[in-house]
């Protein structure tokens, strides 16, 4: 038994022996619209031995776990650390990617900035969503990488809509506290699409909840230091990196945006965006 | 362990302000970022520090340099020093020699 997808032109194939396994596989499963043509073939295979519960990937146990919920959570980071693993050539971004009316926007942000419940919002609006946590650079353009998103239950409160859907799903536990739902916009009835273009626009999320949202310009010499805070992998050729997140600004509007109340937010981003 | 010897580097105004060969300078509207291979670092520069940098060239002396840039920004304070102040900076950083 297994579950087969494709993320980035690599496919994925899960294989288990467990028939009751495979509804938790459901919740991992990257249903994003994938038009590239077929590279890799990455196998692992999830087995119960022992009382624990193992992943395995050519041959070897990559990781072990105590319980089937922690097993998923490690397979997903596993899953996505292996498609992006030979990506040596790109930087990897930590920021959430949408469309609004054509025009495609990245939001970038420290853990806890809002970036998914704001892109959220976004997306119940009327706005496409690509991805809340990485994406990928390469020759001044931005690629979102498809990975599924993460609402954590504190989100849950703000959107009743979000709500209502992760109501039918399964939680798992969150890595700094809290649980969280995999979701992405097909549990929404809306298509799932990476894209690889130049940003419209780059907007840098503070948090401040209870304050009034503020959007100012942004100068981009800050922004690209903002940026490149937000890299994973800088190492190697810095100078190259360097060079590429410039590149990715030289055509973009930089903006600093203080989120306040969500409502409030999203409108001035609508605004800003249309 | 030794103490930090500070070192006054207040340059001769006869001496020409030269930027790193090496420097990865990388223009944007508002300023330019440079990494410094050698140290493996990256700064970011606003408007005013981009174009000082872009005048040590070695052709240009400190007053040449401060009066063009009093000139480009409107900056024209009797006393000030702001190009000698960044020029300064910049080769506390490495990132400029005196030629």
């Amino acid at each position: 038994m297994n579950r087969t997808f494709s993320i980035l032109g690599d496919q994925v194939v899960i294989e288990t022996d467990q028939p009751d396994w495979l509804e938790r596989l459901d919740d991992i499963a990257v249903q994003a619209h994938d038009p590239r043509p077929r590279n890799r073939t990455i196998t692992l295979r999830l087995a119960k031995s022992d009382g624990f519960v193992h992943i395995v990937h050519e041959g070897q146990i990559i990781a072990q776990e105590t319980d089937l919920e922690a097993a998923i959570r490690m397979l997903h980071l596993l899953i996505n650390k292996l498609v992006l693993e030979p990506q040596t050539e790109v930087l990897k971004i930590h920021a959430a990617a949408g469309t609004w009316q054509g025009r495609f926007f990245l939001v970038t942000g420290d853990r806890g900035a809002g970036k998914t419940t704001l892109l959220l919002k976004m997306m119940l609006d009327g706005a496409e969503m690509h991805c809340d946590e990485t994406v990928l650079l390469r020759d001044g353009r931005i690629q979102t990488f498809p990975r599924k998103f993460y609402i954590k239950t504190g989100t849950l409160p703000c959107l009743p809509r979000v709500a209502a859907i992760c109501a039918a799903k399964r939680a798992y536990p969150g890595f700094y506290g809290g649980r969280f739902y995999f979701a992405d916009p097909t549990d929404f009835g809306l298509p799932w699409r990476s894209r690889t273009e130049r940003p419209w626009a780059v907007f840098h999320l503070t948090p401040a909840f209870e304050q009034a949202p503020l959007l100012q310009p942004c100068a981009k010499v800050e922004m690209a230091k903002q940026l490149m805070l937000q890299t994973v992998n800088l190492a190697g050729d810095l100078g190259r990196h360097v060079a590429q997140v410039c590149r990715l600004l030289e055509t973009c509007r930089c903006y600093s945006l203080r989120v306040g109340g969500l409502d409030a937010t999203a409108a001035l981003l609508q605004k800003t965006l249309a | 362990m030794p103490a930090t010897k500070t070192v006054d580097v207040k340059p001769a105004p006869a001496l020409r302000p030269c930027r790193r060969a090496t420097l990865q300078i990388n223009h944007l509207e508002d300023g330019c970022v440079v990494y410094h291979p050698e140290q493996e670092r990256v700064h970011f520069l606003n408007q005013t520090a981009a174009a000082v940098l872009d005048l040590c060239d070695g052709h240009h002396g400190f007053e040449d340099i401060e009066a063009r840039l009093a000139d480009r920004f409107d900056l024209h304070e009797p006393g000030r020093n702001l190009a000698g102040d960044i020029i300064q900076r910049f080769i506390g950083e490495g990132l400029v020699m005196l030629a």
